[in-house]
């Protein structure tokens, strides 16, 4: 089967920071069959319920190599007031609908984020929909639930916490974050096209001074997610931006023929034959 | 979250009853499945059919669905999902005017099917690794939790873990295992099992295996990195093992602001090389990759390589960003490590 686009993807745009946007383009044309055809890639910004630029490149490929002379590399440049942060949404089709592609999954990259000042960090980029993960959970618990089991607030040491919740859709979403010990975070809405960025030290009591657990997050529907690690008292210097991990829905166990067949496959991929 | 909740598991047990096992969660085709839209399953599985390789947007353009309320957009991306994997063997009957039909499956998976229904379950439990940082102030922690859905609803099941620890030449130092139950974690600290070395920095590996108890689901045990440094933390997911060859990663030459690493853990217990190129693709022409440095890789062992450039060239191509190559011949994960100078904040990604 044969796709004329690939699952488009988001990237988020935290406050205080530019992004640079750098596609392995060979994996574009790797995935193109014959590696010939013409693909509009799009790039569009959305922040508070708004697009803010829109940019679009076409790229040419000739057996497996680019021709075009359209810039590879699409770089954000911070502009967001303090606190507002926006979302960055990619996508490729190929022109006029033509089934060019072999597979339609995301193409995975990652996005730099970089300000004078402050060492960079690298984060890859979600699913806009279709997420294998998220549909296998869908179809084992029938609810959507992220989680991350490394998060750490510590006053004493400056170590703070968010996430950052991307509402790509239409409807606001209104979504919690759960945790087993010490309460929760209830009633956090993300508007349509917005981007919230949610800080974890409101889970400490006064008197706490630091905790370090797992948080799961359910919402009234899907939502991006993506944890960030930065500076309790300045949370616009980051240290980590790493995706969520959704509560999976995937089995422990498998038949044992299923089970051999797998090991035979790890095997085979470790020595370069698949 | 609640009529999601409910429209799928009352889904499933519509399905129970059916003799097609292809159909998979799917709900009957008269179930209203956008209210906005006044779309039941059969018509949308119809469009589906007719899409060929649209994508899920033009689906819901078509349909008029989920753009309303919105509220049944994850039904939909799962049903979408579903019926483009495994569209359900009645669908070319009820979808009459399409030409799809469900494709049948080729005689070995009609075997593996088979063979797969009558053999007993055994625990998938492949090794995860992580690598290991040592320094001043430095901490590396691992994390596997066996957390309830929502902390309420058990779905998983007890792990046995076992964690090994090997320190960069590949020795093994420390090994453990460890029964977590459900609704329990293990968090501990790997890198004071390292000894340090004359660097600012020193590395290991850890080779993470869970196996659950009784067959369950995955939740949330996927264990995980955490590098505590003086300044801030960062965490990564632990890796599976990857094959031979080219690992690529684009980062920006910055020096002022940062340092960057890679880490290099060889997966064989073969002795192998790691050669590491930059810079790769920048657009302007005049600048060669080369090879920078060779990383030798003892059995089991892990490296760390700092990424610099020289003077002239760093002063050439400025912040713009680049690519670095590693290439390995066996087996071999390889992450980046990024850091502030003082070497108090770092990052770590994978490939």
């Amino acid at each position: 089967m044969t796709y004329s686009y690939m699952i488009p993807s988001i990237s988020s745009l935290p406050y205080g920071y530019d992004c640079t946007v750098a596609v392995p383009l060979d994996k574009v044309a790797n995935n193109l069959v014959g590696g010939t055809g013409r693909v509009l890639q799009g790039i569009s910004v959305y922040s508070e319920g708004e697009r803010i630029t829109q940019y679009e490149e076409m790229h040419v490929f000739e057996k497996g190599r680019r021709v075009s002379e359209g810039a590879p590399t699409f770089v954000w440049q911070d502009q967001f007031a303090e606190g507002v942060s926006g979302y960055l949404e990619n996508s490729f089709r190929a022109e006029n609908e033509a089934p060019l592609f072999a597979s339609n999954t995301v193409l995975p990259f990652y996005s730099i984020y970089s300000k004078a000042g402050k060492k960079a960090f690298f984060s890859d980029n979600a699913y806009l929909y279709a997420a294998p993960p998220v549909i296998a959970q869908i179809a084992e618990y029938g609810q959507y639930v992220d989680g991350y089991p490394v998060t750490r607030i510590d006053r004493e040491c400056d170590y703070g916490e968010s996430i950052i919740f991307i509402n790509p859709y239409h409807k606001p979403i209104k979504a919690s974050i759960t945790t087993a010990e010490i309460g929760i975070i209830p009633g956090i809405r993300i508007p349509p096209l917005s981007t919230r960025m949610i800080s974890l030290e409101s889970l400490l009591e006064d008197d706490m001074r630091n905790w370090a657990g797992q948080i799961q997050i359910t919402a009234t529907n899907r939502v991006i997610t993506f944890d960030v690690k930065h500076s309790l008292r300045d949370p616009s210097l980051i240290s980590d931006h790493e995706h969520l991990d959704p509560y999976r829905g995937e089995p422990t166990h498998f038949p044992a023929t299923r089970w051999f067949r797998l090991r035979v496959g790890k095997w085979l991929m470790r020595r370069g034959l698949l | 979250m609640t009529s999601t909740s409910v429209s799928l598991k009352k889904s499933k047990r519509i399905v129970t009853g059916l003799a097609d096992d292809t159909t998979g969660d799917m709900p009957p085709p008269d179930k209203i499945i956008c209210a906005c839209a006044d779309l039941n399953f059969a018509r949308f599985e119809q469009a589906v059919a007719k899409l060929q390789n649209q994508s899920f947007e033009t689906l819901l353009k078509q349909t008029d669905s989920g753009n309303t309320c919105t509220a049944c957009l994850l039904d939909l991306e799962y049903y979408f999902v579903a019926l483009r994997t495994q569209p359900r063997k009645q669908a070319a009957t009820k979808v009459g005017e399409s030409t799809v039909s469900a494709p049948s499956l080729p005689l070995k998976q009609h075997i593996y099917k088979w063979l797969d229904a009558i053999t007993p379950p055994v625990a998938w439990a492949p090794p995860n690794r992580v690598p290991l940082l040592m320094g001043r102030g430095i901490e590396t922690w691992l994390t596997v939790t066996n957390h309830d859905l929502l902390f309420q609803d058990r779905k998983s099941a007890p792990l046995m873990t076992s964690v090994h620890v090997r320190r960069s030449d590949g020795k093994r130092l420390w090994r453990g295992k460890f029964e977590i139950a459900q609704g329990k974690e293990l968090k501990i600290r790997l890198d004071q099992h390292l000894q340090p070395g004359s660097n600012d920095l020193t590395v290991g590996s850890a080779c993470v295996s869970s196996k659950a108890m009784h067959p369950a689901m995955r939740g949330t045990m996927r264990p995980q990195l955490e590098i505590l440094a003086p300044a801030g933390t960062c965490a990564l997911h632990a890796q599976g093992d990857a094959g031979p060859g080219d690992t690529w990663f684009t980062i920006q030459n910055r020096p002022d602001d940062q340092r960057v690493f890679l880490i290099l853990m060889n997966n064989t217990s073969s002795a192998q090389t790691a050669t590491i190129s930059y810079p790769h693709e920048i657009p302007t022409n005049n600048v060669e990759p080369g090879d920078k440095g060779q990383v030798a890789l003892p059995p089991r062992g892990t490296g760390l390589y700092e990424i610099n450039l020289p003077e002239a060239l760093s002063e050439r191509i400025m912040s713009r960003p680049f690519a670095v190559r590693t290439r390995t011949q066996g087996a071999c994960r390889v992450f980046l490590v990024c850091a502030t100078p003082t070497l108090d904040r770092f990052s770590i990604d994978h490939r």
